[in-house]
């Protein structure tokens, strides 16, 4: 085993996103504490991100003896997810500036019997928000997701997860002073971790069964030499592990905790998880199940199918019963990740891997545009609220008082019920289509009914906002920085929706262009002779 | 660019630049929208000389004209690709004089101007798509776009039950575009380019019978494909039973948005099953045609009792739309010359009388703010120019010869007889109904003693003049000399009709 | 009798087990994460026997990442459940229900 430098191509990005973090850290601590600055540098250096990500752009191979990939497909997923980290990043600083200015200083639960204790002492911004320490979490959380999506090694997919959770944990919980937030916090971190359990036994099952692999292309040549001698075990040990993931990707049975925390956290905390650890999730999905474990597709198979399809209609049929919109897009972001789960089970056909893969990130992108803009507007109307609640109700008449602003929500809403000319229908178009290819035609046909009962919900809120009258006037002010992530999202979901081609373009050569690698040497205790070898 | 791509994307620009337009200043909005929609009829009127009539189109790549190809979405093998001929050009010249004339109507609309305007102007864009389309993909987009700011026109600024009616025509308009999709898609999967051997959306591939392929062979499949479109188009039209969003939709819509689904919106249908049904499954079309037949002649019947038994004069001319596509949809299914050239004359012709029907109750409702036939009395003495528009489009609706609706019926009529004799002779009885209720409707409003309400209603302003009477002029015109449109479908219509009829049904 | 890798990989089971038993039935969050540090290690020893058995050291490999994971875990976990307390003066989870579960 050597160690080549140009490896280090294969992470830079995270490297860079590390350096940033740390640098937002340290300018808190020692420069300066303008929110400006800080937001400024967690920007600027989201940017340079995506630069080094493309500079990395090179022949799909692997790195660091096949832990992790570098690779086409890595390429785009860190660009999406350094794009879902920079909206974030630019949607937080209004949300975090009215928190200085009219938080309200602990909605707290009186506790009978007992004297309430003094407010936690917390040190940072009035309202107990460190804006330094969020911009880091921020980019942490990003750092997780990149490594879990360009992981080809049980090692470094846990390790991914893990880093990406730990900081989505405190991120949800990043308001103490508010009592739902540090409850969404409890109730990830508790569920999350519980889900991690069961990923880790998967992996130690496989681990067993495999003898001894970690790596995902050893793991899939000891399941393809097991062939139907594949222990039992192996079977549960891919269970637990879909479990697992499944857990993060809030796949119905596993999804009771998205809707709390969604409404729990922070707004752009939740537009950033509803979309980023998705992608990274769904990613290490096509890593292990389509190109891993393809020879076990008849076990995973069924079991994702029924997922999938339980996914797509419980979301959507629980959507339309919510009051809050926060919780509606939980329940519409949970039927979203159904149908993308359509493309895991689609690359597990061999002959349409690559154009299910692909078919993935451009859903992706499009969700990413169409959910970002949707919380972005949530956010600004939520503002206008005393409470800074987040009802449906508040959408009534908005169409009158704020034009364009509505014109955008009903763009995006548009676009996530999958209506052309907008990206949302370009997404299902070209996920469902590989769907049919790989001969999934029941489950897609679920799926285009689940995107007619989405349409309910989704026009629901346009019809409030153009048709309804208001019931009392709001207004809703919008900085530049907001402004220009709504901008961003109504351009792409428009230029996605009408001008596809591009992107589904990139999309595929980012799926065809992706690495297997393998580790050069496989170490093993017991054989002096390969120990040596690996010394020279 | 090509003048297609222009007539079909400068009111998408001019939305986009109404949007941008200062709020507070709604004549500039209109002014403008005016300008646009002026720009659109000046090039589409342009392009009449320079339509050559004698060539084909339908199924024949080189003879369709002012042809525009480009790749769209290489990753589905989708292409830009659009052009007119004999069946398509009528209707795009409809749709540009429509357009524009609603502009000046819609002058009352003082909620939301820029909002209007920007979405009837990106509507108009979706309808101009849908005629000049020859990809299916393109077709499909295009429909869709046309469905969205209808839906917002009727929902925001339609009467009081308008979120209920607009709702009711989404989710209509939403299953039939999903059937089409569903069906695009089959084709999509079941049609190869006979060159690369890649599937395709383009129309003329699927047309040619050789294209097809997988479960396109088998029988049942392609009448199950028949009548999957047959009820996205039906609905549409709207043929009986599936037109009860039609009259919720009229009545709630405002002026102009009323004589664009009708003038225009109700032709989708039919345009759609002769663009597509019609040449791509000629074998079940064959099989079928006395289907279409029996529903053309339920749709005037029915439409016609429907008619008379109407108060509110909006609802009245809605149901009289459904009866005047039932001699459409009769004419079509006829397969024959006379049959097919009057349908898609009728088709014309009904967007001009139809408009100013719609527009002419517009011009009441403005004044009296209530639409009861019965509630008004004597108007001849009040507004005798208001009549005199009235009887002409009156007149033209119940086909009086001399007037444009007389020609087209007939030779729907005259197209069907020869095939469906009884059906036919039952559909004539439909024109003695129209004729009844029309007739009746006219002396209830008009004649008899003048409500002393109504005695000092202003007479029909210049605005509404200029909006009705190119419309009459066209009407009347025609009625005496058919043949610049007429002239306009003949050979590409006759070819349709011997594409299907050389088909051994199925 | 000798105690080979199936006797290990049951207690690993087992263990396994009682943490999934304790993380549902328990209603205290401190329980609850102690149940699920259970099933960490339960993990930890099967990755060891794997390893021992194999052999292979990526196992043993891997439990180190796994406790030192499991330290950050402790680390965030025991954070956010003192901002509960705070709150609420309980750590009981039927207790945190301003959004039902």
């Amino acid at each position: 085993m050597t160690f080549n430098p140009s490896d280090l191509w294969a992470v830079a990005p995270e490297m860079v996103v590390l350096a940033v973090a740390l640098a937002v850290i340290l300018i808190e601590l020692l420069a300066t504490r303008r929110e400006g600055v800080l937001q400024g540098v967690a920007a600027v250096g989201l940017l340079a991100v995506m630069a080094v990500a493309v500079w990395s752009l090179g022949r799909p191979t692997g790195a660091f003896n096949g832990m992790v990939a570098r690779d086409g497909l890595t390429v785009f997923v860190k660009l999406l997810l350094a794009g879902v980290a920079l909206l974030a990043v630019l949607m937080s600083r209004d949300y975090l500036m009215g928190l200085d200015k009219s938080a309200p200083t602990g909605v707290r639960e009186e506790v009978k019997g007992n004297p309430p204790l003094p407010p936690p002492a917390i040190a940072g911004g009035e309202a107990g928000v460190r804006h330094g320490e969020y911009y880091a979490l921020l980019l942490l959380a990003t750092c997780g997701m990149m490594v879990l999506a360009s992981a080809t090694n049980l090692v470094t997919l846990f390790l991914g997860i893990e880093t990406m959770s730990l900081a989505l944990y405190v991120l949800a919980g990043i308001r103490p002073e508010r009592p739902r937030s540090g409850e969404a916090a409890l109730k990830y971190f508790l569920l999350g971790a519980f889900s991690t359990g069961f990923l880790l036994y998967g992996m130690a099952l496989i681990y067993g069964t495999t003898g001894g692999q970690t790596n995902l292309s050893m793991i899939s040549k000891a399941v393809a030499d097991l062939g139907d001698g594949a222990p039992v075990m192996l079977f549960a040990g891919v269970g637990l592990l879909m479990v697992g993931l499944l857990f993060k990707v809030a796949a119905v049975p596993f999804h009771f905790w998205s809707p709390d925390v969604y409404q729990g956290a922070p707004t752009p905390v939740t537009a950033f998880m509803s979309v980023g650890p998705k992608a990274a999730a769904l990613m290490a999905f096509i890593r292990l199940f389509g190109w891993a474990l393809p020879d076990l597709a008849d076990v995973w198979g069924p079991a994702l199918w029924m997922v999938a399809a339980a996914t797509m209609t419980i979301g959507n049929i629980v959507a339309i019963a919510q009051r809050d919109i926060k919780r509606m897009l939980a329940y519409s972001s949970i039927a979203h990740a159904g149908y993308l789960l359509i493309g895991v089970l689609a690359a597990g056909s061999p002959g349409v891997r690559s154009a299910a893969t692909a078919s993935m990130l451009f859903y992706l992108v499009a969700y990413f545009l169409m959910n970002i803009g949707a919380f972005t507007i949530a956010i600004l109307v939520s503002r206008a609220r005393p409470d800074g609640d987040y009802q449906i109700d508040d959408y009534q008449g908005l169409g009158a008082s704020h034009p364009y602003l509505s014109a955008a929500m009903a763009l995006f809403m548009i676009s996530l019920a999958g209506i052309p000319p907008t990206a949302g229908f370009f997404g299902k178009l070209y996920l469902f289509s590989a769907g049919v290819n790989a001969g999934l035609v029941t489950l897609v046909v679920i799926a285009v009914l689940n995107s007619v009962i989405s349409v309910y919900y989704y026009l629901r809120i346009v019809v409030y906002m153009l048709m309804r009258p208001q019931p009392s006037p709001v207004e809703v002010r919008i900085s530049p920085a907001m402004t220009a992530v709504v901008l961003v999202c109504v351009v792409g979901v428009i230029k996605f929706g009408v001008l596809p081609g591009s992107m589904m373009d990139w999309a595929r050569s980012g799926a065809e262009n992706m690495a297997q690698p393998t580790p050069q040497v496989v170490v093993d205790v017991n054989d002096p002779s390969q120990i040596r070898q690996s010394d020279r | 660019m090509g003048s297609l791509t222009l007539l079909t994307f400068i009111p998408a620009a001019g939305a986009a630049i109404v949007a941008l337009l200062p709020r507070d200043n709604p004549k500039l909005v209109r002014w403008f929208s005016i300008l646009v929609t002026g720009i659109v009829l000046a090039i589409a009127v342009s392009l009449y000389p320079q339509f050559d009539r004698g060539i084909v189109g339908i199924d024949q790549e080189a003879t369709f004209q002012f042809v525009e190809k480009g790749a769209w979405i290489p990753a589905f093998n989708i292409n830009y690709f659009v052009g007119v001929d004999g069946l398509s050009f009528p209707m795009v010249l409809l749709t540009a004089l429509l357009c524009f004339l609603c502009i000046p109507a819609s002058w009352g609309i003082t909620k939301g101007v820029k909002g209007y305007h920007a979405l009837f102007l990106l509507l108009e864009t979706g309808m101009i798509g849908v005629f000049v389309a020859l990809d299916f993909f393109l077709f499909y987009v295009f429909w869709e776009i046309m469905l969205l700011p209808m839906y917002f026109l009727i929902g925001i600024w339609g009467g009081p039950r308008r979120v209920y009616a607009a709702i009711k025509f989404f989710i209509y308009t939403l299953i039939g575009s999903l059937l089409m999709l569903i069906v695009m898609l089959v084709f999509y999967f079941n049609v190869r380019d006979p060159v690369t051997g890649a599937n395709t959306f383009n129309m003329l591939h699927m047309m040619s019978q050789a294209n097809h392929g997988g479960i396109m062979s088998l029988n049942h499949v392609r009448v199950l494909l028949f009548f999957g479109l047959y009820i996205c188009f039906a609905i549409k039209v709207p043929v009986f039973p599936f037109h009860t969003w039609l009259p919720d939709a009229h009545v709630e819509a405002p002026t102009a948005v009323s004589v664009i689904l009708a003038g225009i919106l109700l032709k989708m249908g039919t345009y759609g099953l002769l663009r597509i049904s019609y040449p791509i499954l000629p074998d079940a079309t064959h099989s079928f045609a006395w289907f279409l037949a029996v529903m053309g002649m339920i749709n005037i019947i029915y439409g016609a009792f429907c008619a008379m038994a109407q108060k509110d004069l909006k609802k009245l001319v809605a149901y009289s739309s459904i009866s005047h596509m039932g001699f459409v949809m009769l004419g079509m299914s006829a397969l024959t010359d006379a049959g097919i050239n009057g349908a898609v004359f009728q088709m014309f012709n009904h967007g001009t009388i139809t408009a100013m029907l719609f527009l002419l109750v517009g011009v009441i409702y403005d004044r009296a703010h209530h639409r009861e036939i019965d509630g008004f009395g004597g108007l001849a003495n009040v507004m005798p120019r208001y009549l005199g528009i009235t009887s002409v489009a009156f007149f033209a609706g119940m086909g009086l010869p001399g007037l444009s609706g007389f020609i087209s019926e007939a030779m729907c009529f005259i197209g069907a007889f020869p095939v469906w004799r009884t059906l036919t002779i039952i559909s004539i009885g439909g024109i003695v109904i129209t004729a009844a209720y029309l007739l009746w409707t006219i002396q209830r409003m008009f004649f008899g003693e003048t409500n002393p309400k109504y005695a000092d209603l202003p007479e029909i302003n210049g605005r509404e003049l200029f909006t009705l009477l190119p419309l009459a002029a066209i009407v009347i015109f025609l009625g005496i000399w058919p043949h610049p449109i007429l002239g306009l479908m003949n050979t590409s219509l006759s070819y349709l009709g011997e594409l299907v009829r050389s088909v051994a049904p199925l | 009798m000798t105690v080979g890798l199936s006797w290990y990989l049951w207690l690993s089971a087992l263990l396994f087990c009682i943490g999934v038993a304790g993380v549902l039935t328990r209603r205290n969050a401190l329980i609850i994460f102690m149940s699920i540090e259970l099933m960490l290690n339960a993990v930890n020893l099967a990755f060891i026997s794997f390893g021992r058995y194999l052999p292979n050291i990526d196992g043993q490999v891997f439990v180190f990442f796994v406790m030192a994971v499991a330290a950050a875990e402790v680390a965030v976990g025991l954070a956010i459940i003192v901002t509960i307390f705070r709150h609420k003066e309980t750590v009981d989870i039927d207790q945190v229900n301003l959004m039902k579960w």
